[in-house]
């Protein structure tokens, strides 16, 4: 992190007396059944960056869509610059200079950098496009904030890292003074944290003000200049932080505590021990291949272990979790279920022959939104005769009874069971799938992002039933783009670029510089000896 | 437009109708028969009314028009009767679009697979030496194999290349009526002796038996009464159906669990293909005795909004198909007592897809202007809020 002595916290604001350029005051939004957002008051400074921290549904993300006129609150008032302001749209807030760069971004991948950032506000001359005003404006904007962007560079072309850089001068150029950034870092590389915060820090000394919303202290503590945070809702704590509690040592320590129980109402979670061995291989990829994005990947889980695959998005995980599932063929190579040739399986003798998956993306691969809670549970055991009646029938009851035990067993907050799954918040759908991979009592669990988008207890509780597996014997594939995932509960860790297993680390050997460098695909600077136990 | 909505009152009423939603909310344990059930006669009677200015302007007086295709459907023996014959092909027919679209495949080509069928189960019915107690049955199944092997094309078309079912199923309709014109025109291979475009008549022991004498009402109701029954469980009572279901509603949720999606294309749209040879198996075993060329007038198609307003559900596809059924036979009515051609009912029907298709976009419409009236609108139903209350 580029954090120099001159950074003073809000170092480019003019004067104590001058007005914030945000102040939220009273905020209050409510939901049927949950209030979002109760009476918050925030106030962020001219030229600084502002932490906004929370668990997942703490309230920021429905804070920052009221700033952003996405959502309209019920009670309480916004200014900016000290002035008291309606935002009814996002129209309205970019008016207004506030730009916002969500989590998933709005580029269109065949188009050039200058045709993303003119879209919709296309400056025309004599009736036809004209880039090259835009093209200078550009590049002016990229060279004042050293945003290292080629303006004629396709999008899709661009790193991960490169195309939120985008986003960012998107909002700068048009007229953006107050930027909101939604857990920015999920989707980035270690080197590519580094490069967005240097930006932000760019912005901040040449006087604007940025929202930096995130669950994750460490970058919080990095980064901002004061951090609010949120609880169910309300705001639970407000403070400053100091250059000298970002340097390793006792003042951080008691930082991220004093924040991590702000956040959580509680101390930490401890993740689950580590205390069994490691016995037979259950699963075993040999040079397997699938012709296209994987391969060729060669790896081993053995029962009572969970290796975790980190990785930056898209370098090839997905592709594995279908290859070991049998949705995707494996074109070389072999696949080896305890020992046995399943390559050429099907999905449901791999399922039945004890293979569980937790799916990635849950709407797309795990459940049928329009589908009641006992159909949704029967998906995947609809042959099996526990479901069934003599004669192949399927019971209507049975299925109904095998639901109620998933909602009862996994605490899933449901409804009626003949409700649709779309009715549970995704938290209780999770729990609820798996609940329904963990029923079949497996002995090699595929975990695919288990926890994405699930609160705090709930990622406790998903751990916990993972390290469960583990202490039971079974064999866990733990697939994760969130590295304090994978260090929390893998004993061997694997790192995925490029459709390839670039290196392999067990924790306790662990080098965060060495993984960030196979994440990204650049040759290491040191060379570590892999532990293949 | 939503503006437009909030000024007049007959509008609302009809989209009260076509969104099927209940003036009341508690619900208790029967609410989605009695949902379905208003949702149903909410998008008739909606279609109905749409069509009254249409009648008026094609110079009839609206009520008489409806009195006169009342009575052509419903008033006495034969009316009835003839209600139950159209009905009795929509309903298989209807069947065979609404299985294929519970497992997320849109069959255009009943109308041919019906033609294949009819054409299959006259001519086993009329050149092949059966047994004559195995005659009819024998007759009636081939009708079957003749509409799913007719659709075993496009659907191994759409399992192993992905080529849309829509297309390929629009072409093999043209493709069959060709081949069914060729076998019976003047000097084809199964043209009859006595009749042009038109088989053999059938032998007596393949004739569906006529059940209610003096009318033309032949068994072929009963049939396909107890097949809806039958695939009604089969939707939703057997592992197979559940299956079609699930590659309906998620096909990828459904491969990544186990359910091989391309068997599921081709079983179903088989079975589909197979349920319109019945159409046209029952059609000409019961009714014409022999297989003519163009002897559906659009069964095939309007089958398709038999199976949306039935919501694919196969007792609501039986309660569609009667509806159809009463509206063909009393267009004859409606032809003799109000000037009124038989056009008329596919306005109706097309009114009625026109319906069904609306639903979700009322459904918005009226939520939209339900969160207006109770505040401002939520664009975000906060999924994901679940907030630390669950730990």
């Amino acid at each position: 992190m580029v954090v120099g002595p001159n950074d003073a916290p809000g170092g480019a604001s003019t004067g104590v007396d001058a007005p914030p350029a945000l102040r939220m005051r009273g905020i209050t939004k409510r939901y049927p059944g949950v209030v979002a957002n109760r009476g918050i008051d925030l106030a962020v400074e001219r030229g600084s960056i502002h932490g906004l921290l929370g668990e997942n549904g703490a309230g920021k993300s429905t804070l920052m869509k009221i700033l952003f006129g996405l959502v309209e609150p019920d009670e309480g008032t916004i200014e900016l610059n000290g002035e008291e302001t309606s935002i009814r749209s996002a129209a309205d807030a970019i008016d207004r200079g506030i730009g916002m760069v969500q989590q998933h971004f709005s580029l269109i991948g065949d188009f050039t950098v200058v045709e993303n950032l003119v879209l919709g506000h296309e400056p025309k001359r004599a009736g036809f496009l004209d880039l090259d005003t835009a093209r200078r404006d550009i590049s002016a904007l990229s060279d004042r904030y050293r945003f290292r962007v080629d303006p004629d560079k396709r999008v899709g072309d661009l790193a991960v890292g490169a195309r939120q850089r985008i986003e960012i001068l998107k909002a700068l150029y048009h007229g953006a003074e107050l930027l909101i950034l939604d857990e920015p870092t999920a989707a980035l590389a270690p080197h590519e944290v580094d490069e967005l915060s240097r930006v932000l820090h760019e912005l901040r000394d040449q006087g604007r003000s940025v929202v930096f919303i995130s669950h994750k202290l460490p970058e919080v503590i990095a980064l901002c200049d004061r951090v609010t945070v949120l609880r169910d809702g309300a705001v639970v704590g407000q403070r400053e932080i100091h250059d000298e509690e970002r340097a390793p040592g006792d003042l951080r320590q008691a930082l991220v505590g004093e924040l991590a129980r702000m956040m959580v109402g509680r101390d930490l979670p401890e993740p689950p021990p580590h205390d069994t061995s490691p016995g037979d291989t259950v699963l075993e990829l040999r040079e397997a291949d699938d012709g296209h994005h994987l391969g060729p990947v060669s790896l081993r889980v053995r029962s009572g272990e969970i290796v975790g695959i980190a990785g930056v998005e898209g370098n090839g995980q997905t592709q594995l979790i279908e290859l070991v599932l049998g949705v995707r063929r494996c074109k070389h190579g072999h696949v080896l279920l305890h020992g046995d040739d399943i390559t050429r399986w099907s999905v449901r003798r791999r399922l039945r022959g004890g293979v569980a998956h937790i799916a990635e993306d849950r709407h797309a691969a795990a459940i049928a939104d329009q589908l009641d809670l006992a159909h949704n549970a029967t998906l995947g055991f609809e042959g099996d005769p526990a479901l069934g009646r003599r004669g192949g029938w399927l019971s209507l009851g049975r299925m109904r009874r095998f639901a109620s035990a998933l909602v009862d067993r996994f605490r899933v907050r449901s409804g009626s069971i003949i409700d649709p799954i779309s009715s549970l918040s995704g938290g209780n759908q999770q729990k609820f799938v798996v609940g329904r991979e963990l029923s079949r009592s497996p002995r090699l669990v595929i975990a695919a992002q288990p926890t994405r988008g699930l609160d705090v207890g709930a990622t406790a509780f998903v751990h916990e039933r993972l390290a469960e597996l583990r202490r039971n014997g079974a064999a866990v594939l733990l697939v994760s783009l969130e590295l304090t995932e994978i260090l929390a509960l893998a004993d061997r860790i694997l790192v995925m670029s490029d459709g390839v297993v670039a290196g392999e680390t067990t924790v306790d050997q662990i080098d965060l510089v060495q993984i960030g460098a196979w994440m990204t695909g650049e040759v290491p600077d040191h060379e570590i000896e892999t532990v293949i136990a | 437009m939503s503006g437009d909505l909030k000024a007049t009152s007959p509008i609302r009423l009809l989209e009260q109708l076509i969104s099927g939603e209940q003036p009341y909310s508690e619900q208790g344990r029967g609410r989605r028969l009695g949902a379905s059930v208003i949702s149903f006669l909410g998008v008739l009677v909606a279609a109905l009314v749409l069509a009254t200015p249409i009648v008026y302007l094609a110079g009839s007086n609206p009520i008489e028009a409806y009195g006169a295709l009342l009575r052509g459907s419903l008033g006495g023996q034969q009316p009835i009767a003839e209600s139950l014959i159209s009905m009795t092909p929509l309903l298989f027919a209807g069947l065979a679009v609404a299985v294929a679209f519970q497992a997320g495949l849109f069959n255009i080509g009943a109308e041919g697979q019906l033609v294949m069928g009819g054409l299959v189960a006259g001519w086993i019915a009329a050149e092949v030496d059966v047994p004559a107690p195995l005659h009819l049955v024998t007759a009636i199944l081939a009708g079957f194999v003749g509409g799913a092997l007719w659709a075993w094309i496009p659907a191994v078309l759409k399992a192993w290349r992905g080529v849309h079912e829509v297309i390929t199923t629009i072409m093999m309709n043209f493709v069959a009526f060709s081949i069914s014109q060729y076998l019976v025109k003047p000097g084809g291979a199964l043209v009859s002796t006595t009749q042009p475009q038109a088989t053999e008549r059938v032998a007596s022991a393949a004739e569906l038996p006529r059940i209610w004498d003096p009318t033309r009402l032949h068994a072929g109701i009963i049939l396909a009464l107890a097949v809806a029954v039958a695939m009604w469980f089969f939707l939703y009572r057997t592992p197979v159906g559940f299956r079609f279901r699930m590659v309906g509603s998620n096909p990828v949720a459904a491969e990544f669990n186990g359910i091989a999606t391309k068997r599921v294309i081709v079983q179903s749209l088989m079975l589909s293909g197979g349920l319109a040879g019945l159409a046209g198996a029952v059609e000409v075993l019961g009714v014409h005795r022999r297989y003519f060329d163009s002897f559906s007038p659009g069964y095939g198609f309007d089958s398709i909004a038999v199976a949306l307003l039935g919501a694919l559900n196969p007792l609501g596809v039986a309660a569609a198909a009667a509806f159809f059924g009463m509206l063909r036979a009393g267009s004859i009515r409606l032809q003799s007592e109000a000037g009124l051609t038989r056009d008329m009912v596919t306005v109706i029907s097309g009114l009625v897809v026109a319906c069904v298709a609306a639903q979700p976009l009322v459904h918005r419409w009226r939520a939209r202007r339900a969160a207006d009236r109770n505040g401002p609108a939520t664009a975000d139903p906060a999924p994901e809020e679940e907030g630390l209350a669950s730990v």
